[in-house]
Parts: C-alpha cells; sequence; structure tokens
C-alpha cells in the first residue's frame, strides 16, 4: 500500500535548468563475500565522483548478498591501455557473460603493459574472454574492518534471495498443511478458471 | 547487570520508545522515496538506509518486549497517539523536495548516533550491548547524510540555496528531538544511564561542524516546548500513524 504522501507526488520531478544529472560517469564495482574469496564484478552504478560511487556501492552491492571488502573504481580506468608507472590489479572474464575475476596485481607502465603481464603471469595460454586492469592509483578500496559494508545487528535475511525464499516457503508449507493437497488443488482450479 | 530493576521499568521504556519510535517513522517517511529519489543510485540508497532503520526500531520494540512481554508488533502498531514518543521531525513531510529529505534525515541521524553512543554506557547490560551494535551501523548513516550535505552545500549556487533553506526550515524541528523523555533524570541517578553531559551540546556541536565545513550555516536553540517525547504530536504525526496502522488494524492478530 502507499502511503498518503505518494498519492501527491508531485508531478514535475523538477525545476532544474540541467539535465547534467543523468549524465555521471559509470564506476564498476567489485565485491568479495568473504575474505578468503576472491574479488568478483558486482555491477556498476553512476556517480558523480568516488565519494559518493563509494556510497552508492556499499548501500546497492554490499547489502544485497554478505560482503567483506569492495573495490569501486572508474569504467575508464579498468578499460584505458594508457597510465603510468604502478601497480595494477587485474581481472580476468574467462568467458563471455561471465564475472570479472581478479586474478593478482602487476607492476606496469600503463593499462596495456598490465594486460599483457597478466597474460603471461595469470592466464599462460588459458582461453579467456577479455581483461581488465585498474592503477591502484584509480581504485577506492572500502575495507569492513575499517569501514562497515554488510551489516549484522539486526537480522538482514530478508535482503537476501535465500532468506525470502526460506520465509515465504515456511508460509506455502504452513497454508498446505491446514489443508489436503486434494482440496487446495481443487480450490486453486476453481478459483483460477 | 543483566535484569533491569522493577522501578526503572517505566522511565527506561519510555526511553526505548524514544528511540524505536523516531527510527520507525523515519524509516516509514524515507521508504516514501522508494522509485522516485532523483537519481537511481540514491534511491537505492535511501531505500536501503530506510529499511535499516526499520529494522533498528525492530530491535528497540524487542527489548522492550523482552522486559514488558508485550508483542513487539503490538508495541509499534497499537498504541494511542499520545503514547508514541517520537520526536514530530520524522514525520514532517518534506514534499518531495529532496533538500528536506536530506536536512531532515542529517539531523535525525546524527542525533541518534549520538543518542546511541551515550545508551551504550548503560550499566543495563541487554541495552549496552544493542546500542554498541547499532551504533556502529549508525555512523555508516551519518557518514552518508554527511556526503550528501557536503555535495549539497558546496555544489552549485542552486544545491547550496536549497539545502540551506531545508536546513534553516528543518531546524526548529530537529531541537526537538532533544526534549527530555520522561523519568529519564530517574535512570540517571540509578546509575541505569550515565550522563555524561548534555546530548544537546554533543549534538549541536557535531551538526555545526559538518554543516560549516559544507559552507552553510545553522542556528540552533535549545527545546523549549512540549512535544513528542511527552505524547503531544502535530497533524503531519498523526496522518503517519493512520498509514502505518492502516494494515496493521484490519487485523491485529495475524501473524505476518
Amino acid at each position: 500500500m502507499l502511503s498518503e504522501a505518494r498519492t501527491h507526488v508531485p508531478e514535475i520531478t523538477g525545476d532544474l535548468e540541467s539535465t547534467e544529472v543523468d549524465n555521471f560517469p559509470i564506476w564498476e564495482v567489485f565485491t568479495q563475500k568473504k575474505e578468503s574469496d576472491v574479488h568478483l564484478h558486482a555491477g556498476s552504478l553512476s556517480a558523480p565522483d568516488a565519494s559518493f560511487a563509494k556510497q552508492f556501492a556499499r548501500e546497492h552491492y554490499g547489502q544485497d548478498q554478505e560482503c567483506a571488502n569492495m573495490w569501486v573504481g572508474l569504467r575508464e580506468s579498468f578499460l584505458s591501455n594508457d597510465g603510468c608507472d604502478e601497480s595494477y590489479e587485474v581481472f580476468v572474464q574467462k568467458n563471455a557473460g561471465s564475472r570479472h575475476e581478479h586474478v593478482g596485481c602487476v607492476e606496469a607502465n600503463n593499462g596495456k603493459d598490465a594486460r599483457d603481464k597478466c597474460k603471461k603471469q595469470f592466464i599462460k595460454g588459458d582461453a579467456f574472454y577479455t581483461i581488465w586492469t585498474c592503477p591502484l592509483s584509480a581504485l577506492s578500496k572500502i575495507e569492513s574492518d575499517i569501514d562497515m559494508i554488510w551489516r549484522e545487528a539486526t537480522d538482514q535475511s530478508y535482503r537476501l534471495a535465500r532468506g525470502y525464499s526460506k520465509i515465504v516457503r515456511q508460509k506455502w508449507d504452513a497454508l498446505r498443511a491446514t489443508k489436503s493437497v486434494d482440496k487446495y488443488q481443487s480450490e486453486d482450479l476453481k478459483e483460477t478458471f | 547487570m543483566s535484569e533491569l530493576e522493577k522501578n526503572f521499568h517505566a522511565p527506561m521504556m519510555n526511553v526505548l520508545l524514544c528511540v524505536a519510535d523516531d527510527k520507525l517513522f523515519l524509516g516509514h517517511r524515507n521508504s516514501d522515496w522508494t522509485g522516485i529519489a532523483p537519481i537511481l543510485e540514491a534511491d537505492i540508497a535511501f531505500s536501503s538506509l530506510a529499511q535499516d532503520d526499520i529494522a533498528h526500531s525492530s530491535a528497540f520494540y524487542e527489548l522492550i518486549s523482552s522486559v514488558t512481554g508485550q508483542n513487539p508488533d503490538q508495541i509499534a502498531f497499537s498504541r494511542q497517539i499520545n503514547e508514541y514518543r517520537c520526536a514530530d521531525i520524522v514525520t514532517k513531510s518534506d514534499q518531495f523536495n529532496w533538500a528536506a529529505a536530506i536536512a531532515r534525515q542529517f539531523y535525525c541521524n546524527v542525533y541518534d548516533y549520538i543518542r546511541l553512543q551515550s545508551l551504550s554506557n548503560s550499566t543495563w547490560t541487554p541495552l549496552a550491548n544493542l546500542a554498541k551494535r547499532i551504533c556502529a551501523e549508525q555512523a555508516i548513516h551519518v557518514d552518508h547524510v554527511t556526503s550528501w550535505i557536503e555535495h549539497l552545500g558546496q555544489g552549485t549556487e542552486d544545491s547550496k540555496n536549497r539545502i540551506q533553506h531545508a536546513l534553516d526550515e528543518y531546524a526548529p524541528f530537529a531541537s526537538m528531538l532533544n526534549e527530555s523523555p520522561e523519568g529519564i533524570e530517574k535512570l540517571f541517578d540509578g546509575g541505569v544511564l550515565i550522563n555524561e553531559g548534555c546530548l544537546f551540546t554533543a549534538w549541536k556541536e557535531h551538526v555545526i561542524q559538518i554543516v560549516n565545513k559544507s559552507g552553510l550555516t545553522v542556528s540552533i536553540e535549545p527545546c523549549s516546548v512540549v512535544g513528542g517525547r511527552n505524547g503531544k504530536h502535530d497533524e503531519d504525526f498523526t496522518r503517519s500513524l493512520a498509514e502505518l496502522q492502516e494494515v496493521f488494524l484490519t487485523d491485529p492478530a495475524a501473524a505476518w
């Protein structure tokens, strides 16, 4: 049910002259479920700067499953061939459609060099689809031991698909238990057709 | 101590209701923005934080329930208007003005944080433990909304004017967060809560520090009226309560 306020949402959504709000840069987000897991690509988001990108990533990708650590970087920095002499985190996508997975860190002169080194050090002739690289200086790291991501003070299972399915299944089982299956099905058929 | 003495029950329930009611109604009000916040990610984040607030309120209703034996849903949804203890800023309509929603969130989140810090020093351990755990999460809420205040304050002339106007408009209602719950002195005198000085001063300093850092100003006066903490509520509260109770009251005994 909608609250009363929702029945009075103004139709004009704003009187801003600029529509620039729709043109924020895209950020890529990697999450690590447990300390022992690798960082996997979780998805992307649009945000005006790194500080908002972190805030949004924590609420968006950090709350749909348990999350130990999280990395956020501009999409551009993952794809660029350029850059300078520094450490690069490297990520490999094994097949089209699969998620990029963090494989390690290399010292390189630029993005292209980091990709070449990733092939040599981590892929070693195996099949792969794409490689992303990101200079450490362009990656914001949210580490849960100093900056909380996933919250556990209260029961958060309602945020999880499995939490939801567990509760719903219990309710269905309870409902079914009150009637015989035959009776339930005949009522269901009657109501549906 | 893990058991609360009987003569502290009434004032302590009053204090716990202040926290739980603030968070329940703030979470409810903020969830109005689900689907229509100004940008997609702000929408997702604000909804996530609203869910958190409702989860936090539920934890406090359960703590009350552990003492009084009442059902937590009954406590949350089936009291009379004058039995609710929230400060009415939490139900003040923002008229779908994002700056107003952020200003309301800012004042309330900082207050919740300071109050939880103080409650985590309680000598009643179930409360101290719960407040400590929730306080760690409340820090995220403060961090998030601080980011908004800074961005709006240091954004464009337009964003600065909008957030400044909203901060000014809500400041008098924000002060009412500091209205004392009835009987709290009894808890201080009995050593159940630790009176570390004025929450108002700590809250005001924290608020002013962030506001000034963001290139904005605010003038905050101590609360001098009797309001929500003592059960005296305005129309926006009454409307919010009716919304919240509508489904529950169709069948108060239903299992959810």
